[in-house]
């Protein structure tokens, strides 16, 4: 009872501490900074507080990062903070198109276009930087014509590759595969060293819909891959049915590591950076991932293999990728400018060399990445070959079955002819839903 | 007697056993942190060891540093036993109300109480927010800490309600005869026999404020302010994870609530020998 009694003096004791604590606190350590950025980023925090010191030093104007992490949490902060009228100088709602829009419409979010088109500020980034957050004349969300973010990073999905791996099986190391048969090849070799020869995070959909498109892109263009978004080409045309058959392809060749179909990219990672696996499509975030993983990792980077035209490639193979992480300038914040010229000052080619270097990222300054490390380098002169931008995007539903239907074919449970079908009977019945 | 004895045998071998596996299930966790704790990133996805191979002690003081541990854990300790003291008081106070006293609505209100359980911390985020907006208590210990007990009421009034409806009314008529006030009844009588709801309670809220990060990133944004679990953040980026630090940083700050659930778990054990007998 005693020690009852104890615990709860001192409880009363906090309790009263408490009271004290709350009451001369309240105001005491508000931030003093001129701009306040929330951003998700934490792994480069201390890059982009030392940027922060940098710009002290040379304009006087206090620049201050805040993290907020996972981006979960760092999306309800936003949404929470929107509504209560009390976003920072500086943030990114982190949302598809068309919740930007809302947040745009609304008055948060603040066009940037006659910034960029002073000094040549928009010039100084890859073309697909700002095709991601810039919004076209007459779109649908009613927004202004405009670009709306200031972007740090690019980046894209392309193959990595074991060179060690590639060497001990007797493959050229410096010459990996370039097109499909060369891919299927160097596969069966492999997997006749028992080595796994390809591992991707297929467990998480949009990687395995993003291998998919390389080949949408390669058999059909730009027309085609629109005709098909609009219903004008049917997911059973024999370029679709192409499209399952290399994934069943793959499989009869014994490519793909064990578990593939269920595996998140973590485990994949894991899976090439420990030499388990000879290939890994994954994004130039990757780099900095293997570094982390296996600093002493051997390998290249290649793009996805592309079809040859005995296989009906009539188009160049492009690949997933654009825009890494961007910044959305405060329109209501009274520290606009100030945090429009800082955002300015940091695509600049040094800052943007010097956050390439720390965190291993494609600069979206395209005249900063000169100096990358050879693989950035791969990834960042492969930018270009990214997917064009589209006006319409094929609906989550299709692109979820699309991507279910392709783990089908790899467990045998479709083949690639019923996988295509079954594509297209949910494309039909979205377009039922929406008349 | 023999066969008999060689099936208790049997029995409590067989008991053994899946109590053996249960327990290592729940330990192994616990002990791959504790590992990995001291081993290197590098160690951590190339060697899949049990123990590490080098043993990297270094990993608790850079962890400690680097996630800014001193602030966070006052600030940890003080969340919890503030929050945990007034969901005890409240609750307890509001679990004897609702078992003994006749009042307007009393149903509803209690109903409308356990209602509130249904609803995720995250389904209230931006309510929340705006609500402490409002109050001007945003980005403030005491806003958070009001969260924090709010979050504990419903649950531990609706535990001590079922705990004060069973005891026996007689012992309060005793004391009612002999004198007793109704909060003299409350806090002599119906709060000591309450003890191992109590220690379920504080166990309850004490792992679930030391655990919280998610309404605490939501409502403070002055680092000075957030608790211990904002400081193990730095270690998981976008895309990586530092996995030693991180390990190391959840022993740091795993141990606390450890010694809290040990010091508590005797009650719970009386509790539960106290329950037996009651009825």
């Amino acid at each position: 009872m005693s020690k009852l009694k104890m615990l709860v003096l001192m409880q009363v004791f906090f309790a009263f501490t408490f009271v004290l604590f709350t009451g001369c606190n309240k105001e005491s350590k508000q931030s003093k900074a001129d701009v306040v950025i929330w951003h998700w980023m934490t792994d480069r925090q201390e890059a982009f507080e030392s940027l922060a010191q940098q710009y002290y030093k040379e304009t006087g104007v206090k620049v201050s990062f805040e993290t907020y992490a996972p981006t979960d949490v760092y999306k309800n902060k936003i949404s929470a903070a929107a509504t209560a009228d009390l976003l920072p100088d500086v943030f990114n709602p982190i949302a598809d198109k068309k919740e930007t829009a809302s947040y745009i419409n609304a008055g948060f979010i603040a066009n940037l276009t006659e910034e960029m088109e002073k000094d040549g500020w928009k010039d100084s980034f890859f073309t697909k930087a700002l095709t991601q957050n810039t919004f076209e004349a007459g779109n649908e969300w009613g927004v202004n014509p405009g670009i709306y973010a200031v972007p740090l990073d690019v980046n894209s999905l392309m193959v990595y590759y074991n060179k060690d791996l590639f060497s001990q099986v007797g493959l050229d190391p410096e010459n990996p595969p370039k097109t499909w048969p060369e891919f299927i090849e160097a596969g069966k070799v492999l997997r006749a060293a028992n080595i796994q020869p390809f591992t991707s995070g297929f467990g998480e959909g949009w990687l395995i819909g993003a291998f998919a498109q390389s080949y949408q892109w390669n058999l059909f263009g730009k027309d085609g891959v629109l005709d098909a978004i609009e219903g004008k080409i049917p997911y059973t045309d024999a370029r679709w049915v192409k499209i399952f058959e290399l994934f069943a392809e793959m499989r009869d060749n014994k490519l793909f590591a064990s578990g593939i179909v269920t595996m998140v990219n973590k485990d994949a990672e894991r899976s090439f950076a420990t030499g388990k696996a000879a290939m890994a499509f994954n994004g130039s975030w990757g780099v900095n991932v293997y570094h982390s993983m296996a600093p002493n990792l051997n390998y290249g980077v290649m793009p996805p293999p592309a079809l040859t035209e005995e296989q009906g490639a009539k188009y160049p193979l492009l690949m997933f990728g654009g825009e890494g992480s961007s910044l959305f300038v405060n329109d209501k914040s009274p520290n606009k400018q100030k945090a429009i010229d800082f955002l300015k000052w940091m695509t600049q080619i040094d800052p943007q060399v010097y956050l390439a270097k720390e965190t291993l990222n494609i600069p979206s300054n395209k005249n900063a990445a000169g100096d990358l490390p050879p693989v950035l380098k791969v990834f960042s002169e492969n930018i270009v070959n990214t997917f064009e931008s589209l006006p319409k995007i094929e609906s989550w539903q299709v692109t979820n079955f699309i991507n279910i239907n392709l783990q089908s074919v790899i467990i045998g449970e479709r083949t690639p002819a019923q996988a295509a079908k079954e594509v297209q009977g949910e494309k039909e019945r979205q377009a039922k839903a929406d008349k | 007697m023999n066969i008999y004895k060689t099936k208790k045998t049997i029995v409590d071998t067989v008991t053994h056993i899946i109590l053996i596996a249960v327990s290592a299930t729940c330990l192994f966790p616990v002990f791959w942190m504790l590992s990995s704790s001291l081993k290197t990133q590098d160690q951590i996805f190339s060697k899949m060891t049990l123990l590490p191979e080098t043993w990297n002690w270094s990993n608790y003081v850079t962890a400690f540093i680097k996630a800014d541990f001193g602030q966070y854990f006052l600030n940890s300790v003080f969340y919890t036993v503030v929050g945990v003291f007034f969901v005890v008081f409240i609750s307890s106070l509001a679990a004897y109300a609702f078992a003994r006293l006749d009042f307007f609505g009393k149903n509803i209100f209690f109903y409308m109480l356990i209602a509130t359980l249904l609803i995720p911390i995250p389904g209230v985020f931006v309510p929340l927010y705006l609500l402490l907006k409002s109050l001007g208590l945003l980005d403030s210990r005491l806003g958070l800490l009001l969260c924090y007990i709010s979050n504990g009421l419903a649950f531990a009034i609706f535990l001590l309600k079922g705990f004060f409806d069973d005891l026996p009314k007689e012992i309060e008529e005793a004391a009612l005869i002999d004198g007793c006030s109704r909060f003299g009844i409350y806090w002599r009588i119906a709060l000591p026999l309450a003890k191992p709801a109590l220690a379920t309670i504080v166990i309850m809220n004490s792992l679930t404020i030391w655990n919280e990060f998610l309404l605490a990133l939501v409502v403070l944004q002055d680092k000075a302010k957030m608790p211990i679990q904002r400081g193990l953040m730095v270690f998981q980026g976008t895309f990586i994870t530092d996995y030693p630090l991180l390990m190391a940083g959840l022993t740091i700050a795993t141990i606390p609530i450890v010694i809290v659930y040990l010091l508590m778990q005797k009650h719970i054990v009386k509790g539960i020998a106290a329950g037996a007998l009651k009825g």
